[in-house]
């Protein structure tokens, strides 16, 4: 398994938010985690990538318990973690936020490499290179989002409601270069509001609902559920 | 009271205002980088001051040079006071910062009182009462060594957070450190350097001013006054801001003290202070946080 979750506990203050979640992905999956507005699915991918601490239960990584380890670490294992609401650095030109992207592998003749493969995959950002991110668009700067997570060369990303707030036309642009990022056999774990959309682009997909998991199939076979159609398709 | 002198003083204020510029932005790069607002950063700046005195009563070195050799030495007292007292607080409420940097300034105050006595120290040099006359202008020559080195020192800094990949990670920890540990940013040894980074260059300002300033126990807490109004005047994290406003500052103090007299200098400062930050309460460039 690339990533497994067991019997995960988490949350903030005094409040759990997470009962005991348990999750697998194998090595070039695409999975994707629907549920209704806090469900927990933020805070599922907060406490994988560290900035969350686990109270329980084990999070495994390559085979590897990574509860515990600094948010800083994380992505030195090539696991990486876009979250909600995109994040660029808005002072920062659109280059040097994908240079900060690359802080977990700073090898600087890979830097260049890997700024170039961004570039090729989201052409607009060599053209804003040296623009100011905080002056880009909501689309330009998710595709800035997901640049920048790649630059820390990744072997599996996680994607924190990359469509929200994006016109239909830019989400569809995104998932395209999404899937060609899925052929190149990265693993993919996608929380994502538009269940349609993360239905058609996984593979298979858990529902979350208040901090447990409610349901996990096959999107195929989700999107035939009486319980999904009626919570989250409106059919 | 002659247009000449007016401009002679001018002039003294705006290269007085470089260095302020340097002190400034150290504390306002410490302010943006970990949420801290350094009230002991005039008292370390005063710890310097005691240094250059020490090295250049010993070796005979000018004071700007003087001030280059304990850059080391004030990186350490900055990397320890950053383990000890500033790590901890990162994050905590703004008052426990206060009272914790005003308790620090307190204990370096009278730990230097304690050593030093409440004498006033100066480093006497050939330099010392030299001018040059630019036309009608009077320039002393050490104000206009500390003056060109506190430019440089500034204007390093400024390459280094906008040309290297460290100043970026620098600059991305300072606007969101939660992104910047998911791209793999260790934020608190970046928090740790820009701590340890800004003291060396108290040790810098410190050999400028040494070369016709004088240090006591108390110039610190004159110093911490004058740079906080620099930062918030500048607008909170905004470098650019807080560079304008020290030369701008630099200029009034100046021009207050020739028009009326020194001592009501500061009174000058104050008013100026508290107009802009009526009128512009982002800063003099209207970038930075509201106060």
């Amino acid at each position: 398994m690339k990533l497994s979750i067991e019997s995960l506990v988490s949350g903030y203050g005094l409040l759990d938010v997470l009962h005991g979640v348990s999750i697998e992905i194998a090595e070039g999956e695409v999975v994707a985690v629907i549920g209704p507005n806090g469900a927990g699915k933020s805070t599922l991918l907060r406490t994988i990538s560290g900035l969350v601490a686990a109270r329980s239960g084990a999070i495994r990584y390559d085979g590897k318990e990574i509860g515990g380890f600094a948010a800083s670490e994380i992505p030195r294992l090539g696991l990486v973690h876009v979250p909600e609401a995109r994040h660029v650095f808005g002072s920062l030109t659109v280059e040097q936020n994908l240079i900060v992207g690359a802080s977990a592998a700073p090898d600087a003749k890979d830097r260049k490499d890997a700024i170039s493969e961004v570039y090729e995959l989201f052409p607009m950002l060599s053209q804003k290179a040296r623009e100011l991110a905080g002056g880009l668009s909501g689309g330009q700067q998710q595709m800035l989002a997901i640049g920048r997570a790649l630059m820390a060369r990744p072997s599996m990303i996680m994607l924190d409601e990359p469509s929200l707030g994006l016109a239909p036309l830019v989400v569809e642009q995104m998932y395209e270069a999404l899937d060609g990022l899925r052929r190149t056999g990265l693993t993919i774990l996608l929380v994502e509001q538009d269940v349609y959309m993360a239905l058609d682009f996984a593979s298979r997909a858990y529902v979350l609902e208040n901090g447990t998991i409610a349901l996990a199939a096959a999107s195929d076979v989700l999107r035939h559920d009486d319980h999904v159609r009626r919570s989250y398709l409106g059919i | 009271m002659s247009v000449e002198l007016l401009f002679q003083a001018a002039v003294s204020g705006f290269l007085m205002g470089g260095i302020y510029a340097l002190i400034a932005l150290a504390l306002a790069l410490v302010f943006g980088v970990m949420g801290v607002l350094n009230f002991a950063h005039g008292d370390l700046l005063m710890v310097g001051m005691y240094g250059v005195v020490l090295v250049s009563a010993s070796t005979g070195l000018s004071p700007f040079l003087a001030g280059l050799l304990i850059v080391p030495a004030m990186m350490a007292i900055g990397w320890a006071v950053f383990g000890l007292l500033i790590r901890p607080i990162v994050g905590s409420a703004p008052l426990v910062q206060a009272q914790l940097t005003i308790g620090l300034s307190f204990v370096i105050q009278s730990a230097a009182f304690l050593w030093f006595g409440a004498d006033l120290f100066n480093v006497r040099t050939e330099l010392g009462a030299s001018t040059i006359h630019l036309g009608a202008i009077v320039v002393s020559v050490p104000l206009l060594i500390g003056f060109v080195i506190a430019l440089v020192a500034s204007g390093l800094l400024a390459w280094f957070l906008s040309a290297t990949v460290w100043g970026y990670r620098v600059r991305a920890t300072a606007e969101d450190p939660v992104m910047a540990q998911l791209c793999g940013v260790k934020v608190q040894r970046v928090q740790m350097w820009v701590f340890v980074g800004a003291t060396g260059s108290l040790a810098v300002a410190a050999g400028c001013l040494m070369g016709f300033y004088h240090v006591t126990p108390v110039v610190g807490l004159q110093f911490s006054v004058l740079s906080l109004m620099i930062v918030v005047l500048g607008g909170l994290g905004d470098l650019r801001g807080a560079m304008v406003a020290a030369l701008v500052l630099g200029v009034a103090e100046a021009l207050a003290g020739a028009i009326f007299n020194s001592a009501s200098a500061p009174a000058g400062l104050y008013i100026l202070f508290g107009a802009v930050l009526l009128l512009r309460p982002h800063g003099l460039l209207g970038r930075g946080a509201t106060v």
